[in-house]
């Protein structure tokens, strides 16, 4: 397996909710799988 | 979705989806795939950039797309007001703590995703390997 991106990893993006989530802590505890949508509607 | 979205979350991963679009669109992407896991917005492609998804036009509007788009139409699919980039192709990652990539895929073109019973396999496929250092 190769190793993620630190570029990723840094990265912090907006939920809908309203808070931020850095994808580096997210991947951090389990298992994650991420789908890249070309838009939401 | 919702089926492939239970499957992951029993197998002990978290899925989430990443859009380009605003906050404020999702609530349609939930009312429409019945989604209630994670959803975040990358309006700037940033996460896009770093996972090095295509961008193109010609990707999206391109011949080899006419018959995904009439597919589509024949099914009762109808394109509403778009809601991020588009011209921007998704992807899939499967993501291994605590910075692993076990499995990658990148959207040749629009109606070239990975479907979601597809990504489930990878998944239990990556979790029943035995774990490499």
């Amino acid at each position: 397996m190769s190793v993620l991106a630190t570029e990723l990893l840094e990265l912090e993006l907006e939920e809908d909710g309203g808070g931020r989530v850095r994808l580096g802590e997210l991947l951090r505890e389990r298992p994650a799988v991420l789908v890249w949508v070309r838009h939401f509607g | 979705m919702r089926g492939e979205a239970d499957r992951i979350r029993e197998l002990g991963a978290e899925l989430v989806v990443i859009g380009n679009g605003a906050p404020r669109y999702v609530a349609g992407l939930r009312e429409t795939t019945g989604f209630s896991g994670r959803v975040l917005c990358d309006p700037t492609l940033a996460s896009y950039r770093a996972m090095k998804l295509r961008r193109s036009v010609w990707r999206t509007l391109g011949p080899q797309n006419l018959l995904h788009s009439v597919r589509a139409f024949a099914r009762g699919h109808r394109q509403e007001k778009l809601q991020g980039d588009p011209w921007q192709q998704g992807g899939v990652l499967v993501a291994m703590p605590p910075n692993r990539v076990a499995f990658r895929f990148t959207n040749a073109g629009a109606g070239g995703h990975m479907p979601g019973q597809a990504i489930v396999r990878e998944l239990e496929q990556v979790l029943a390997a035995p774990a490499r250092a």
